[in-house]
């Protein structure tokens, strides 16, 4: 229990800090929402006066000297308002509901992609019993690092849309919209997912106790299911956290890509106009989710390996 | 017991177990092919003890993997047969050859912390193997593995279901292997070096024990080890291997006094054990009463803050030591007996917690930093594995010439004539210089460090565990070389291990640790010949080869001054009548093969009278 309660605390400390680094960050940026919003976006059609941006200032709260306005957000965040987006002046909680369910589906789908392939080159190219197909499998994953996703994206709908013309190349209102963006967002945690799996997978099939269950008589497929998959999953477990974060920069490339609707869009058009309030709230959004799992995955572990203490 | 028999292997049609011949086990084709048995023929009878006694490299291992099924990938048997249960599997595929895991063969590896599954209760690892068994389905199979646990020794049986490895100790952790192998009541165990990681006491105990469970249940077992004297106390059969071909195979009374083969006989003559039962070895010079003190720990304290915060662990305890100039002193102790933090406060490493510490007339620890950097070039280190201790990027000459770059002790011409006499002094030919640590053997690299730490011209030299990662013939040959340059350079030593034959063979007095504290102290022969503690005794008793030397003298019983049997860890009932038995056949044999024997082996300076 008191382990729980320590990482529930380090949780929280981290969105904290991810927190305040946004803020400080967009502060510390030389540019002004106001300006970007009303004097630069419409070319010469309204061109405000310095009054008339000040009154706008003050509106949105930004007269107020730093320390006043930091501790201002930070209690409207706790009772989850985060303020009204400059650029689309509604506000910033409503745009995230909106926007999530997109995003959702895009990144659900994406993650299940990559664990299953991930898991499944790791597994095949240390059961498999060609050498010549085990060593393609192996170097596989490299490939999938190597190439740029947004690269990939692109040969995708040339491939499964254009030429096919299976799946939709853009928008976001079908169900099989998901796929081709899907598919792109996939592909890089899968390579990494199969790397260490794969490397982690080959150690453990070294390991003594492998040749002790074994001599057991057990049957290549138990010893791999109980005694090797396990402990083989645990170092890939810790990187679960960093593949969750990853959709978040993998969205904002997807949506842009394949034009959809979703989270990784709006943060896009939200940092292009300097829009803080609607930032902060996607960083804040993003390092829950990221807090969330690895959240998760801390509690998770304990469990599987009884090595680590609980105390 | 009958019963349990009933299955696909309860006959052999009068064959052996397990029968080897002629076998070839290579690794790769064409022109990668690699050798490694050259045809070699093993028996393994029912209800036996067969040891396979051999140095690393000679094939022991790989003989084993073979008739397991478990070659490593590449390897292959490429001619001669291999049956097990009177069945030939030479070219049984992998499916084929489960059939004989768990049920046919059992199998006890070496490691016992690494050997089983860290994440999976220790119940369910055995559980496995219970279910494998012949006719399994109507067992009830918790209760079984209950009893393979109590029958391995481990006490609270019921309670180790729910357990996980990391709970148990080493010893403890290799009972539970030793449940998985005869939970599937197979007809043959094959233990590879099954105590060799584990402290010298449980060692024995744990030895043993499974040779007990082997016959009461009438299993046979295949006992792989270096150890040619552990061998000889234990087998029935004793098949000695050398690079992957047979040497010699023998009863051991007849193998042991009457030796046919040359490096049997190397192996006999290098033993510790032996020659410590044997009453002889070396007697070591006097060291002048007078000679100045290079070492003097007086009244050292050290402890630990436990882990959990709970408390403090003592790890040393009120200790004395004084080494004086030319002196060799071992200290003796299992882990956790504190033999390593006291090196390492010897060398100023760990500081005291209480009491003095005085290296070359220097004083050292807390509020002494000089007397450290003035003693320092004076004393070096000889690490116990050589395979880590030596950078693999350097050359032989960068790794022996460091301590003169960092002591800034001479120029480039003088130091490349330094690390030429350096490496003449340790045996080795001047080109070893250009190269590099991988390309040398243990022993070799172990000459190496030896020559690093004497750069300096150092008056003391503190060997931890210097051998204890060799073969027993490099063994002999290093500490040999240790005994030349002490007397050539009047250099002082302090050995630390946790082998007491070895210990006693080589030190002029010998102290003893259990849990920080000096348990015994004195002359070298004295400790080992008549310790005066429990401790003591049990430790002396744990040295293998005590039948062994009894057939040296052609099965006569013990000399009284050898430890009392009384001493030795609580054995089997069956000890007796074994040895009875086994002097019986040395007996027989003895007449009709000493042609074969040579009257007295000499080699080195150890000498061990044959008859």
């Amino acid at each position: 229990m008191k382990f729980v309660l320590s990482r529930v605390g380090q949780a929280l400390l981290v969105l904290w800090a991810a927190f305040t680094v946004t803020f400080v960050i967009l502060e510390v940026l030389p540019s002004d929402a106001i300006e970007t919003k009303y004097n630069n976006a419409g070319g010469d059609s309204v061109n405000l006066t310095e009054e008339n941006l000040d009154a706008l200032r003050s509106e949105f709260g930004l007269d107020l000297p730093l320390w006043q306005r930091y501790l201002q957000f930070c209690g409207r965040a706790i009772q989850l308002d985060l303020g009204n987006s400059i650029s689309q002046n509604r506000p910033v909680t409503d745009l995230l509901v909106e926007n999530l369910p997109p995003t959702l589906q895009l990144a659900g789908f994406a993650l299940a992609v990559g664990l299953v392939a991930g898991c499944a080159i790791a597994f095949l190219a240390n059961w498999l019993r060609s050498p010549l197909l085990r060593r393609a499998l192996t170097r596989l994953p490299a490939l999938g690092v190597a190439f740029p996703s947004f690269w990939i994206g692109l040969l995708l709908v040339q491939l499964f849309s254009f030429h096919w013309q299976l799946f939709p190349a853009t928008g976001s209102r079908t169900p099989a919209s998901v796929v081709l963006p899907g598919l792109m967002m996939a592909i890089g945690p899968a390579a990494i997912l199969a790397q260490l799996l794969n490397r982690s997978l080959s150690e453990t099939l070294q390991e003594q106790y492998i040749v002790t269950a074994g001599a057991k008589g057990l049957g290549r497929g138990e010893v791999f299911w109980r005694h090797a998959l396990r402990n083989a999953s645990l170092p890939a477990l810790t990187i679960l956290g960093m593949m969750v974060a990853g959709t978040v920069t993998g969205a904002i490339v997807a949506e842009t890509v394949f034009s959809r609707a979703g989270v990784g869009r709006l943060a896009q058009q939200a940092v292009e106009v300097q829009d803080l309030p609607l930032v902060q709230g996607i960083v804040l959004m993003a390092a829950f989710a990221f807090v969330t799992v690895n959240l998760i995955v801390d509690l998770i572990y304990p469990v599987l390996d009884r090595r680590i203490k609980v105390s | 017991m009958t019963e349990s028999r009933v299955g696909a292997f309860s006959e052999t049609a009068g064959r052996p177990l397990v029968e080897a011949r002629a076998l070839v086990v290579a690794y790769g084709h064409g022109q990668r092919r690699h050798q490694v048995l050259n045809g070699v023929d093993l028996a393994v009878e029912s209800g036996q003890l067969t040891a396979l006694v051999g140095e690393s490299g000679c094939g022991k291992t790989t003989l084993a993997n073979a008739l397991l099924g478990f070659l490593p990938a590449g390897g292959h048997i490429d001619g001669g047969s291999l049956s097990l249960a009177g069945q030939d599997v030479t070219r049984a595929t992998p499916n084929e050859y489960r059939r004989f895991r768990g049920r046919f063969v059992g199998y006890v590896p070496q490691d016992p912390l690494t050997g089983l599954n860290p994440t999976m209760p220790l119940g369910r690892q055995v559980s496995e193997a219970v279910r494998r068994r012949a006719g399994a389905r109507t067992l009830d199979v918790r209760a079984e593995t209950i009893d393979a646990l109590a029958k391995a020794g481990l006490d609270t049986p019921e309670k180790r279901l729910k357990q996980y490895p990391h709970e148990l100790s080493g010893g403890m952790r290799q009972r539970v292997l030793i449940a998985i192998a005869l939970a599937g009541r197979p007809r043959i165990i094959v233990a590879d070096e099954p105590t060799s990681a584990l402290d010298v006491t449980v060692q024995a105990k744990i030895l043993d024990h499974l040779q007990e469970v082997a016959r009461e249940s009438g299993t046979a077992l295949l006992l792989i080890t270096h150890n040619l004297a552990l061998a000889a106390d234990r087998a029935d059969k004793i098949v000695v291997m050398k690079e992957g071909s047979l040497v010699e195979v023998g009863a051991p009374a007849t193998l042991i006094a009457h030796p046919a083969a040359q490096y049997t006989r190397e192996l006999l003559a290098h033993d510790p054990g032996l020659t410590h039962y044997s009453g002889k070895g070396t007697a070591r010079r006097e060291v002048p009463a007078d000679a100045p003190e290079v070492l003097r720990l007086d009244r050292v304290h050290k402890s630990f803050r436990l882990p959990d915060r709970s408390g403090t662990f003592k790890a040393v305890d009120d200790v004395s030591l004084a080494v004086r100039e030319g002196q060799t002193v071992g200290v003796v102790g299992e882990s956790g007996s504190g033999k390593s933090t006291l090196l390492r406060i010897a060398m100023g490493l760990t500081p005291a917690d209480e009491g003095e510490v005085e290296v070359l007339g220097h004083k050292i620890g807390p509020g002494a930093r000089s007397g450290l950097r003035a003693a320092r070039a004076g004393f070096q280190l000889v690490q116990q594995d050589p395979f880590a201790s030596l950078d693999p990027r350097f050359t032989i000459e960068r790794v022996i010439a460091e301590p003169l770059v960092a002591h800034r002790a001479s120029d480039r011409k003088a130091r490349r004539q330094r690390v030429g006499e350096l490496l003449d002094a340790v045996g080795l030919p001047d080109a070893t210089r250009s190269r590099r640590p991988r390309e040398l053997s243990g022993g070799q690299r172990q000459r190496v460090a030896i020559a690093r730490a004497l750069a300096l011209r150092p008056r003391l030299v503190l060997l931890d565990e210097p051998v204890s990662a060799l073969d027993v013939s490099v063994q002999h040959q290093v500490l040999e070389l240790l005994e030349q340059l002490q007397r050539d350079f009047t250099l002082s030593y302090v050995l630390v291990s946790h082998d007491l034959a070895a210990v006693a063979a080589f030190s002029d007095t010998v102290v003893v640790l259990e849990k920080g504290r000096v348990v015994e102290r004195g002359d070298a022969r004295q400790v080992v010949r008549e310790p005066r503690t429990d401790y003591g005794r049990q430790l002396a008793a744990a040295i293998p080869g005590r039948r062994a030397a009894g057939y040296l003298t052609d099965g006569r019983p013990a000399p009284a001054d050898w430890p009392a049997p009384s001493a030795a860890p609580a054995s089997s009932s069956g000890d007796g009548r074994r040895d009875q038995s086994l002097a019986s056949v040395a007996n027989n044999h003895a007449p009709t093969l000493s042609t074969h024997g040579s009257g007295t082996l000499t080699s080195g300076n150890a000498a061990i009278g044959a008859s």
